[in-house]
């Protein structure tokens, strides 16, 4: 069976966790982005004091430094699986002025 | 925390179902103006149009206004009567109705006998601090203590209470300055200071200034009554998407609930929609879906009209997931979603987590489609190259032997997606042949085809080594790779990849000369590469091996200066070739003294009699000049130490044999000496031989050395652990299913933390391969768990440490993880595997409903209806003929031997709604059956004879939805066998 695990992103995929979360980044970042949010990380997790933690940051921004598996990770970068509540989560919620009442009645309540 | 559009803020705008800007304003207009009749007036219109928990407060805040309008004129009664209506009809203003009569809870202001003594300009100091931290802890309405009558009208802590009930009513109801509600009056001693940092808190809140609502929140005394409403700003602040509440909220937190939902406009009432429609698609009763599909829809585009569009296209993927009709979706709806790139995606991802590879690609390339029309993404770049070679994924996950014959089936139902934008929506999958449908280019339904538009689409190298090690896979030698390489070589000159396969190649078709071409291109890109050397000394090994072969001694001795020039043929034991090949070239010409001379010089070249004989043997054969071949010595059978010599002789001759292509045959009668020193650990090899040993045992199909040879390699730990385990893998039989499978993981794993990604992918790989060649043997989740297994360092050494302690018996390559170890390891892989093994080991109960009970499952193409592509493929299982034909037209005269070949013929190919193909497709899928059937029908003198029988056959009684039910019962068997 010829190489699925040669096409770029899916070992690193299958090996270790999704690069994306790793990063905290979305699938359609660009380049500077993509390395603002590694050093980022980096400066967080530094090398000497989270050796394992640096590491997977390392690999998931070798994994997604390439433009092809970046490609990769947005083309799949949907979940039709989800809990459909999660919408929600990917449209800022409004805030609404409500008035006194609302609030004064939540202060009220035991 | 997402930020709402501060544009949006600005101006106000409401999503339907909440009063907009401009109406909550006017209604507090009035309030200001202080006409409270007017404004509760229009506040009740406002709430009888839209119920609303926004609209509820809104004409709650009106009514309370009202209210103490009325006592502040003196109407106590008026405003007693209207605040028991308002209670009913307005809950969440109950607890203000509650401070503002005091009578119905103690709660809701400080009672008067605890203020009346601050009006005493003398009261001791102690006395006030204890009233005044009460007000602190207790006082939950500032409207209500500044409307005080047992305080005088001056009274500062009415004036401080008035500010701060005005400026919280400010700051609740529409943007404000820092100004406005500074309250410089208000001073950090007052017991109402903590009311100053809540309205700072909800000013920073709805300016989308989180931080300094969090500050303003941690600076409230966690003792003070406003400290009650940080966790409800909290929530308010937290991204996280709102969990639906239970079906009844209990009644302490309504109000609570209500303040949430208010402020989100509505977000946990939309939350509590979708979550009843993911619990009802998974329930998959479409009665009751249809309904939660359509209050979802509804509630979304009352209150968040912008998420409608989103919402109506991921309903409808997971509407025909869960195999709801088409039509009926859409009806649910209220049309269809928008046909966009995205929805095409959501629907192919979600066709990737099912088994159906085919039409999973076939949405995957309406999704290209669509992307390119809306310019997602170029017609040449990575991201076109990513999505091709997914799809060439998607197929290869598909067994070859299968894939032809589904690929055709496809074909013959498949006519596009056209339809779905029809009204009403046509399936994709049709039930009768169409006339007027257009030719499709199925060109998605091909992997070689896939990968070569991805090449063209992205010229990277990567994807041309995923090409060719694709072609390569499925016809070594042919002419496909020759052609995929020269594509290779011509869109990337520089690469030396494509001019190494180009080279092997003519040199297996024996054409050295163009080989030799190839050879020179590469050392002009990259001489020192590590494979152009050894290509090179390959190449010339074979140039000198041919020579021999046709007996052209006169030409070896160039050949040999070349081989000999070389800096590569120096290292190692390579010297000792060069010797053997001199060795038979003097042998053919018969040149005793020399022939004895190189013979010496080889066996010292391989340091030891044993190794130059294997090798003088394997050039021999070779050279098809196999009585030349010098005989072995036998193999001890105690000498320990000359079985270690054998091992080491044995690893040589492999090794190098392995360098130079040329095949070392290990001597039978050496196997058991081998196995007994390689299962002693056979400490005298090196890792590099012991893995040579092991593959020219795995190629020549011995096993048990192979498994022992690898035992040693995994014994000897270092860096090449990662390379045993695979092989052990690789020496493992087709039971040991579990065992392989967490062996490549493991190696996987192990490779991945040394960074040699090349071994990891072949792990990988081989994972991949042995899942795709269990179809069948376990269940769908299961083969899609165990071929994306990851797996951790703890548990790969876990796995290194069983494989280092498993026995070394003769049949050991046969063994599976043990029970301890899978309950041990707990993974998916291990469950299937413990329970399959329980399974089989105990005996079949026929009292199992499984085995015994109809069921009304059917068996469709993912999102369509049941006809339109009911499984067509069943075998007869325990079905007998007599049923499979019951209320089948059968011709009349047909001969009984004939019977099981029709209900053959019906079981595989019978179409959805009942019909057979026409005679000459089913000739081309099963020529086989055809050919019984003539002749069963050809020997029958009274028969009707295959062309009498009319095949367009009517619908097959109880076929179509539900009618094969037999077959699910079947499939279920299958599926436990």
């Amino acid at each position: 069976m010829a190489g699925r695990t040669a096409d770029p992103g899916s070992a690193g995929e299958a090996l270790a966790a999704d690069p994306l979360t790793v990063l905290g980044v979305s699938a359609d970042i660009g380049e500077e982005e993509l390395r603002a949010a590694y050093l980022q990380k980096v400066k967080e997790h530094p090398p000497d004091r989270s050796p394992a933690e640096f590491e997977r940051i390392r690999d998931a921004y070798e994994a997604l430094r390439d433009p092809r598996r970046r490609a990769r990770a947005r083309l799949l970068a949907v979940n039709p699986r989800a809990p459909l509540t999660s919408l929600l989560d990917t449209q800022p919620c409004p805030r609404r002025f409500v008035g006194p009442a609302l609030w004064l009645a939540a202060l009220q309540e035991k | 925390m997402p930020h709402p559009d501060p544009q949006e803020q600005q101006a106000g705008a409401q999503p339907v179902g909440a009063p907009t800007a401009e109406e909550a304003a006017s209604v507090r207009d009035l309030l200001r103006k202080e006409d409270t009749k007017q404004a509760v007036e229009r506040a009740k219109e406002l709430h009888k149009r839209l119920e609303t928990s926004a609209s509820e407060a809104l004409l709650a805040e009106a009514y309370l206004a009202r209210i103490r309008a009325l006592r502040a004129r003196g109407l106590d009664l008026e405003a007693s009567s209207l605040a028991q209506i308002v209670a009913k009809r307005c809950p969440s203003a109950r607890s203000t109705l509650a401070q503002l009569f005091p009578t119905a809870s103690a709660q809701a202001a400080p009672p008067d006998e605890y203020l009346r003594p601050l009006n005493d300009p003398d009261l001791p100091a102690e006395q006030r601090a204890a009233i005044e931290e009460k007000l602190r802890t207790s006082c939950t309405d500032p409207a209500a203590l500044a409307l005080s009558s047992v305080l005088s009208s001056d009274h500062p802590l009415r004036k401080a209470a008035a500010a701060v009930a005005k400026a919280f009513a400010a700051v609740t109801s529409g943007p404000v300055q820092d100004a406005d509600v500074a309250l410089p009056e208000l001073s950090r001693r007052s017991p109402l200071a903590p009311w100053k940092l809540l309205i700072r808190a909800i000013a920073c809140f709805h300016r989308n200034e989180d931080a300094a609502c969090e500050a303003a929140l941690a600076a409230i005394d966690p003792g003070a009554a406003p400290a009650r409403l940080a966790t409800a700003l909290r929530a308010l602040l937290s991204r996280t998407p709102s969990p639906p509440p239970p079906p009844t909220p209990p009644p302490a937190k309504a109000a609570l609930a209500a303040l949430l939902d208010g402020v989100r406009g509505g977000a946990e009432t939309l939350a509590t929609a979708l979550h009843a429609l993911d619990s009802a698609l998974g329930g998959r009763k479409q009665a009751r879906t249809r309904n939660t599909i359509e209050r979802a829809v509804a509630a979304c585009e009352r209150l968040r009209p912008d998420l409608l569009p989103r919402v109506r296209q991921e309903v409808f993927v997971r509407a025909l997931a869960a195999r709801i009709p088409l039509a009926r979706t859409r009806a649910a709806l209220g049309g269809m979603p928008t046909l966009d790139a995205r929805l095409w995606r959501l629907y192919a991802r979600a066709l990737d987590g099912l088994d159906a590879p085919l039409q999973a690609c076939s949405v995957w390339e309406e999704f290209r489609k669509h992307a390119l029309q809306e310019g997602r993404f170029p017609a040449k770049g990575p991201d076109v190259a990513a999505l091709y070679l997914h799809m060439a994924d998607l197929l290869q996950t598909v067994p070859e032997d299968r894939l032809e014959e589904a690929r055709v089936e496809f074909k013959h139902n498949f006519r596009g997606y056209q339809g779905y934008a029809c009204d009403p929506p046509l399936q994709a999958f049709r039930r009768a042949p169409d006339p007027h449908q257009q030719p499709t280019d199925f060109y998605f339904l091909n992997t070689g085809e896939l990968l070569r538009r991805a090449c063209e689409a992205d010229a990277d190298p990567e994807l041309f080594r995923r090409r060719m090690a694709w072609t390569q896979s499925r016809d070594a030698n042919g002419k496909a790779v020759d052609e995929v390489a020269l594509e290779w070589h011509h869109a990337l000159p520089g690469e030396v990849a494509p001019l190494l396969v180009l080279l092997h190649s003519a040199e297996r078709r024996d054409a050295l000369k163009k080989a030799l071409g190839y050879l020179k291109l590469a050392e002009g890109l990259d001489g020192l590469n590590p494979d152009v050397r050894r290509a090179a000394l390959r190449l010339h090994v074979a140039i000198t091996l041919r020579h021999l072969r046709e007996r052209q001694t006169q030409l070896v001795h160039k050949d040999l200066e070349q081989l000999e020039a070389l800096p590569q043929s120096k290292e190692g034991r390579r010297a000792a070739l060069v010797s053997a090949l001199g060795w038979l070239r003097h042998a053919l010409e018969g040149h005793a003294e020399e022939t004895a001379r190189l013979l010496e010089e080889t066996e010292r070249r391989m340091d030891g009699n044993e190794a130059g004989l294997l090798l003088l043997g394997a050039v021999a054969h070779a050279c098809k000049a196999g009585k030349w071949a010098p005989a072995l010595p036998l193999a001890p059978l105690a000498d320990r130490a000359a079985a270690g010599r054998l091992a080491r002789a044995t690893a040589a001759a492999c090794a190098l044999g392995e360098d130079a292509e040329l095949s070392v045959e290990i001597p039978p009668a050496w196997e058991s000496s081998l196995l007994g020193e390689l299962r002693r650990g056979a400490g005298s090899l090196e890792p590099p031989e012991l893995r040579a040993l092991t593959e020219v045992a795995l190629r020549q199909g011995r096993r048990s050395l192979a498994y022992a040879a690898t035992g040693a390699g995994l014994a000897r730990g270092g860096p090449s652990t990662a390379r045993f385990l695979l092989l052990r893998a690789q020496c493992l039989q087709g039971g040991a299913v579990a065992r392989r499978l967490h062996d490549l993981a493991a190696a996987a794993e192990l490779a991945r933390a040394q960074r040699d990604m090349d071994l990891a992918n072949e792990a990988c790989e081989l994972r991949f391969s042995t899942c795709s060649g269990l179809r069948g043997a376990f269940p769908m989740e299961w083969q899609a768990s165990a071929s994306e297994l990851s797996m951790s360092r703890e548990t790969a050494d876990k796995v290194l440490a069983w494989e280092r302690a498993a026995p070394a018996t003769p049949d050991a390559y046969e063994m599976e993880l043990d029970g301890a170890f899978m309950k041990s390891c707990g993974c998916d892989i291990c469950r299937a595997a413990d329970e399959r093994r329980s399974f089989f080991s105990s005996p079949l109960d026929p009292e199992d409903p499984d085995l015994t009970e109809e069921d009304d499952e059917e068996f469709l193409p993912w999102g369509e209806d049941a006809e339109a592509g009911e499984g067509l493929e069943e075998d007869l299982g325990d079905e007998s003929v007599e049923e499979m034909l019951e209320g089948f037209p059968l011709p009349p005269g047909l001969p009984p031997e004939a019977l099981p070949l029709f209900a053959e013929l019906l079981s595989k190919h019978m179409l959805p709604g009942g019909g057979l193909p026409t005679p000459e497709v089913i000739m081309r899928r099963d020529p086989d059956l055809m050919r019984r059937i003539e002749e069963v029908l050809a020997r029958s003198s009274s028969g009707p004879g295959f062309p009498g029988l009319d095949l367009d056959l009517p619908p097959f009684p109880g076929a179509g939805r539900g009618g094969r039910g037999s077959g699910s019962k079947r499939r279920k068997k299958r599926g436990r066998r």
